[in-house]
């Protein structure tokens, strides 16, 4: 296990991050959730930015707060908001990296900055999102670390480019003993890249899954009153209501197929599990 | 030595190997020195002005000159702290592999190697120029490095805690009520003193202790006091970046 969050608490003012969670060997995992549902703070208590006020955190099998500045040599890190400073350059960046990390591979780095088209002399503060987001991701993947911690990585990404980072990250796991925490508002990008997923709501992980039983198992059945007064609901987990009657979440997508042929079943999606949580959830909880 | 914990134990961030905290300040001193690198511009129009001043006054402009210079190159720390919060870069250096209390400690070797540049920009000029007085200006170097040594051991501190600007705000604050203190004190000691016979005596004992003290002497007292301030300061520095959330 290369991240385990054991009931860890964190409290600012109204909100309350309260998390467990954890990352296997060889697995990519999501973590998905709106702006604001704990996302950040769940990865800050994981990366040591913050102090929790309660439960446990472990990273790369050892406690967070026994971890030595050689065990940080094991992480990559992407922030969404933070990097190093603007003024700075590749060049000044790759002299730093060269300094603090044991195996920072110079050769590979800027191997990639050249094929990402990233100039080297320029400071980052004059690059685009794009050209950032690309820098971000390849200085966290320059120095061997087992574990990345992806914040919202591809953010401001042009399609392209973010397939081609994509397929970076995969390559990067091809290694044994490795795995990927990541985050991200593109679902598409999760529901490609991810092995399993979390979905964190008001601080809390709502639900958890592999992404394969999510699109084999997962589906949203639209029904009329009439259907949905007949049908049997002991598989259905969330309700909402619709203009034609009701949309419903099932995990048991074959056993509707199966019985009730004449109701429209939708492959489930990650947007449509988010959706159908978050304002099921508002509305009612069956 | 003195009470300081060499080997940053109890930080909350593990405890380090000795390379570790080797590693984390070689990576730390090659970022800020980048930074200073890109201050080039600075650093060569303070030369400038020195150079001017010496055209213009020659030597006599020395302490005034030697303390503009020595200043320019100690607060460039400041300066490496500011830029450390652009963007919020703060959160990402501290996921490097650079403990919190490296970060502290760095902040000290990077002011103290700062003025040691400061120091011989400001005084090689005035050696050419004056070989006659050298023992003089190396003097004035010293006295003038070990007030901005002191200056920085209070700044830091309250730069760490409350940023580039906040801390800035704050360490006037504090300026402006160290001289409100003093003058307050030194009218109470001279109301004192006026009216007491005993105390004039201790005074005039004082005063002749301290003028009949020997150079030396004086000289290792002041780099003991130095020493004291680094280690208050360096451990306040450490718990403050300990207790930070980024």
């Amino acid at each position: 296990m290369l991240v385990k969050m054991e009931n860890v608490e964190k409290r600012y003012g109204d909100f309350t991050l309260q998390c467990s969670l954890e990352v296997r060997e060889g697995y990519i995992t999501g973590l998905i959730g709106a702006n604001g549902a704990g996302k950040s703070t769940a990865f800050k208590a994981i990366l040591g930015l913050i102090h929790t006020d309660a439960g446990r955190v472990e990273v790369l099998g050892k406690n967070r707060e026994d971890f030595t500045a050689a065990d940080k040599e094991e992480l990559g890190v992407v922030l969404a908001e933070s990097s190093f400073n603007g003024m700075l350059t590749i060049k000044d960046t790759a002299a730093i990296m060269e300094a603090l990390y044991r195996k920072f591979d110079k050769d590979y780095f800027y191997d990639k900055c050249a094929r990402y088209g990233l100039p080297v002399e320029k400071p980052l503060k004059d690059f685009s999102t794009g050209m950032n987001a690309k820098f971000k991701l390849l200085a966290a993947m320059s120095h061997e670390a087992r574990l990345l911690v992806l914040d919202e990585p591809t953010v401001g990404l042009d399609s392209v480019v973010r397939r081609e980072l994509l397929d970076e990250m995969r390559r990067y796991m091809e290694k044994d003993g490795r795995a990927i925490l990541i985050s991200s508002h593109i679902s598409s990008d999760l529901e490609g890249l991810c092995d399993d997923l979390y979905f964190i709501q008001d601080g809390r992980i709502q639900f958890h899954e592999d992404t394969d039983v999510i699109l084999s198992d997962y589906a949203i059945l639209k029904v009329n009153q009439k259907q949905y007064g007949e049908m049997d609901k002991q598989y259905i987990e969330y309700r909402m209501k619709e203009p034609f009657g009701y949309a419903l979440l099932t995990k048991q997508k074959q056993f509707y197929l199966d019985n009730y042929p004449g109701i429209a079943v939708e492959k489930g999606n990650i947007d449509d599990v988010m959706l159908m949580m978050t304002r099921a959830e508002r509305e009612k909880k069956l | 030595m003195l009470g300081i914990d060499w080997n940053f134990a109890g930080c909350g961030c593990g405890v380090p190997q000795g390379k570790d905290v080797e590693v984390g300040m070689r990576g730390l001193l090659v970022k800020d020195f980048r930074f200073a690198l890109q201050n080039k511009k600075m650093m060569v129009m303070l030369v400038v002005i020195e150079a001017v001043f010496l055209v213009m006054q020659g030597a006599g402009s020395a302490s005034f000159v030697m303390g503009y210079m020595m200043m320019g190159c100690g607060m460039l720390v400041l300066a490496t702290i500011t830029t450390d919060e652009y963007n919020k870069s703060m959160a990402f250096l501290m996921t490097l592999p650079v403990r919190r209390a490296d970060y502290a400690l760095e902040k000290y070797v990077f002011s103290f190697l700062c003025n040691l540049v400061g120091f011989f920009l400001a005084v090689v000029p005035y050696c050419v120029l004056r070989p006659d007085r050298v023992a003089d200006t190396l003097y004035l170097a010293v006295v003038i490095m070990a007030v901005m040594l002191m200056l920085q051991m209070v700044m830091l501190p309250a730069q760490l805690k409350y940023g580039g600007e906040r801390g800035r705000m704050v360490l006037l604050g504090v300026f402006a009520g160290g001289v409100l203190m003093f003058t307050w004190g030194r009218k109470v000691w001279e109301r004192a003193l006026a009216g007491s016979e005993g105390l004039q005596e201790f005074a005039a004992r004082m005063a002749e202790g301290i003028k009949g003290l020997d150079a030396a002497v004086a000289g290792i007292g002041a780099v003991l006091l130095c020493i004291v301030c680094f280690v208050i300061s360096l451990s306040v520095s450490r718990r403050i970046m300990e207790k930070k959330e980024f």
